[in-house]
């Protein structure tokens, strides 16, 4: 009798799930990564445009406003000899508290940097010497130096509106914090195909996970496998909480393209209407005064450097403080807490990567003892 | 061996990267500079300075960042109220830059750039200039001027360039009364308003009493009411307060702006015929500019007389280091340099100057005689005494007071207005004197070589 030893030959399925089970597993973990970093730098980018840098604008465009406010004030208050300045009436020291007020938000909001920084300072300092022209006029005023009041009325004026003057220095702040929101707009995490890419390894790997699937109910004649189902699911929740990001980034832009730039175009507007005003008043006031032997250049309404300009728009007139609450939910409902969706994805991820090793684990065991 | 050869490997090819990356145009810092210029040419000569600057092998690589405005003081103010300042700063005034001194804001210079070339570069004047009346070293000039010259349009000046104040007093009269005045005058440079006038009274006093008095007021030590200062105050107020003394009127002074101030002077008739001070400022870009020495011409503020020599109120921009730095350092060795200042008198000639000895020689020997930046450039190489602008060496507060006044005085040239402005003058003096730090005495005069 001849007896044959023959050495079984090692099964490549057990390999081949093996290398399933580490790739998945692993995936899982790599994707969800990518999923957490792009869903929290999305929210960073959205958290910083709306409660940073868009504050920041909506600030320094509320100082400004309220500096060419109080000018206006100021030369009306002084025109009629009324006592607006530190009266009751308090419009103008009204005007230089928001004035104040509204650049210590733009500090506390500042999202463009060092630059920024120094930019308040100058400006901090600049509308300090205003006011003291402005205080100048009032006291000469109260005085009877008619003459003089005038001189530093005109003086703050021109402090005011000269080139690389005080509205310029503010605009400049405005413009500097106007960039740091559009590069956050625009920021890779935001906006662009780019903000999707985690969508491919998530695919990627439900295909994979669906063949693993389709592998094991061939091999095994299992139909269903629970637990890969369940990692599917997780990977799925996974995904959809990463995909709110993009919901976020419409609400961040909806709110920018929307009660933002409608806040910030009507204040533009009434500050130039203000300064508008301010300027025949102070010609007026001029030309009262020194109409036979003061040149044209000290007279005429154009002595002030360019006109305060609101941008041309067919937007209708809104209501600035209906429209910064109409910003604030919107800027509400984009920036969400992210808390729970950090936690969400972290702990799908995982779990997904446990689910998947351990639902492969038995299919594997079954050919253990195969080769021995 | 071979964790050692490859550790080797690493230092030779690391230093190799130092090596290559300090050769190339490596990043050697950033320096912020406030500066007052903030548009048209002294905004691009001094942007001129910093990029030559930053063509030298001390500056190449630094990132020089520029902070303009005109209210530097407030600027600087809030920059360092908040402990931010920026590393060097264009001082508004030396008084200003005394009362920094005095709060150990700003750095000492002493140190830092080579005293003796100073010495044979600026003189024992201008170097006491830029230790703003204390004793040690803060402050480098960038450009001069110089003040005491009455500006006048060579097509239609009708006079003999006067000698004396009497001559000059008649000749004003004479002209009041035709369609034009004999002074161009304009006040307003916010938030400094009031400036161009307290040159004026400085120097009525340099001229009618001399450095020593000038010194005096300009110290604190000189009564607003002394006979001296009244006087200057008065024969201004004499030059000025007749109807028809002034182009636009007072009022119409006072609120012209000081940049403009000399345009009427070039219209047709001229408004005005004379103009008091460093330069002719500029017309509106748009026209064409006269051009100085050709259509202007200037002649020195006149004596009074009394046999004493002729001397000039100048003034300068200082600039001090708040932040020291490797880079802030460069700079200002870069700025005293002959090459830095000549950049300014090369740019705007006729308009600004500098004090620096070898500019200055070389000017004298390579350009035209008798122009009016060689007449200039002579008068800062000559023997008679320059003096600081006063109210710029007073404590800002004082200074203040003084523009503040002379904006008053303007307006109401009157005895009983002047009482009442000596009286608050002497007053701010009395309350600034005990701030005031001490003064290296004879610093605010000296003689220009």
């Amino acid at each position: 009798m001849v007896v044959t030893m023959t050495r079984a030959v090692p099964s490549t399925t057990a390999r081949t799930l093996r290398l399933l089970r580490i790739v998945l597993a692993v995936g899982c973990v790599v994707t969800g990564g990518l999923c957490l970093l792009v869903f929290s730098a999305a929210h960073q980018s959205v958290h910083q445009g709306v409660r940073q840098s868009a504050q920041a604008v909506l600030h320094a465009e509320a100082a400004y406003a309220a500096l060419v406010d109080a000018d206006e004030t100021a030369i009306a208050s002084i025109q009629s000899h009324t006592t607006l300045l530190g009266g009751t009436a308090g419009r103008y020291d009204n005007d230089i508290a928001a004035v104040h007020q509204s650049l210590e938000l733009v500090a506390e909001h500042n999202a463009a940097g060092d630059a920024g920084e120094r930019q308040l300072e100058l400006v901090d300092g600049v509308v300090v010497s205003y006011t003291a022209q402005i205080q100048q006029a009032n006291a000469d005023l109260q005085q009877g130096n008619e003459n003089l009041s005038l001189v530093y009325l005109r003086n703050a004026s021109l402090l005011l509106h000269q080139e690389d003057g005080i509205l310029d220095d503010l605009a400049t702040l405005r413009d500097q914090e106007r960039q740091a929101l559009d590069r956050q707009r625009s920021s890779v995490w935001v906006a662009g195909p780019t903000t999707l890419l985690w969508l491919v390894p998530l695919l990627a790997l439900l295909a994979l996970l669906t063949g693993t699937h389709v592998l094991i109910r061939r091999r095994f004649r299992r139909r269903l496998s629970v637990r890969l189902l369940l990692a599917a699911v997780a990977l799925a929740v996974m995904g959809i909480m990463t995909g709110l990001s993009a919901v976020s980034n419409a609400r961040f832009a909806a709110a920018i393209r929307g009660p933002f730039r409608d806040v910030t175009l009507q204040e533009a507007r009434e500050a130039a209407a203000a300064d508008a005003k301010g300027r025949v008043e102070l010609a007026g006031l001029i030309s009262g005064r020194c109409a036979r032997s003061c040149s044209a250049e000290i007279t005429s309404p154009d002595f002030l450097p360019e006109p305060v300009r609101a941008p041309a728009s067919a937007s209708p007139a809104v209501d600035v403080t209906t429209g910064l609450a109409r910003f604030r939910a919107t800027a509400d409902a984009a920036d969400a807490t992210a808390t729970v969706r950090i936690a969400l994805i972290t702990s799908m991820a995982v779990a997904a990567s446990v689910l998947i090793a351990f639902g492969v684990r038995p299919r594997i065991n079954e050919y253990r003892f195969e080769g021995s | 061996m071979r964790v050692g050869r490859a550790l080797r490997g690493s230092v030779a090819v690391l230093l190799v990267a130092t090596a290559l990356s300090a050769c190339g145009t490596a990043d050697r810092g950033s320096l912020s500079i406030l500066i007052p210029w903030t548009a048209g040419r002294e905004r691009d000569d001094f942007n001129k300075v910093i990029s030559n600057f930053t063509h030298t092998s001390a500056g190449r690589g630094i990132s020089v960042q520029t902070i303009r405005t005109r209210a530097t003081k407030q600027a600087l103010e809030a920059a360092i109220r908040n402990r931010r300042p920026p590393d060097l700063a264009v001082v508004p005034t030396p008084g200003v830059l005394r009362d920094y001194v005095q709060q150990g804001k700003v750095a000492r210079l002493d140190g830092v750039l080579d005293q003796a070339a100073l010495q044979r570069e600026y003189g024992s004047t201008w170097l006491g200039f830029e230790r703003v009346g204390t004793g040690g070293l803060y402050a480098v000039v960038v450009k001069a001027n110089v003040k005491s010259l009455l500006w006048y349009n060579t097509h239609t000046f009708p006079h003999a360039k006067p000698a004396t104040w009497t001559d000059l007093t008649g000749i004003a009269r004479q002209l009041t009364g035709t369609h034009s005045a004999p002074w161009c005058m304009a006040m307003s440079d916010p938030p400094n308003s009031g400036w161009p006038g307290t040159d004026w009274i400085e120097d009525i006093l340099l001229h009618r009493s001399g450095p020593a008095t000038y010194t005096a007021l300009a110290e604190g030590t000189l009564s607003w009411r002394s006979q001296q200062v009244k006087d200057a105050w008065r024969a201004w107020g004499d030059m000025v307060a007749a109807p028809g003394r002034v182009y636009g009127g007072r009022l119409g002074a006072t609120l012209a702006a000081y940049g403009d101030g000399s345009d009427p002077m070039f219209t047709q008739p001229p408004g005005c015929y004379l103009s008091h001070g460093a330069m002719i400022a500029g017309a509106a870009p748009e026209d064409p500019q006269p051009r100085t020495g050709v259509d202007t011409d200037f002649f020195p503020f006149p004596s009074f007389g009394r046999g004493e020599g002729q001397s000039y109120e100048v003034s300068a921009d200082l600039m001090a280091m708040f932040e020291s730095s490797p880079q802030a350092r460069a700079f200002l060795k870069y700025l005293t340099g002959a090459e830095a200042q000549e950049v300014w008198p090369a740019a705007e000639r006729d308009q600004a100057f500098t004090p620096n000895r070898t500019d200055l020689r070389r000017r004298l020997a390579a350009g035209p005689s008798g122009t009016v930046s060689d007449r200039i450039d002579r008068i800062l190489t000559s023997d008679r005494p320059l003096c600081f602008d006063a109210s710029d060496w007073m404590p800002d507060v004082m200074a203040n007071a003084f523009y503040r006044a002379t904006l008053t005085y303007l307006s109401d040239p009157t005895d009983a207005r002047l009482d009442t402005l000596t009286r608050q003058l002497d007053a701010v003096q009395r309350s600034t004197r005990t701030d005031t730090p001490t003064t290296a005495a004879g610093t605010v005069c000296g003689p220009a070589t």
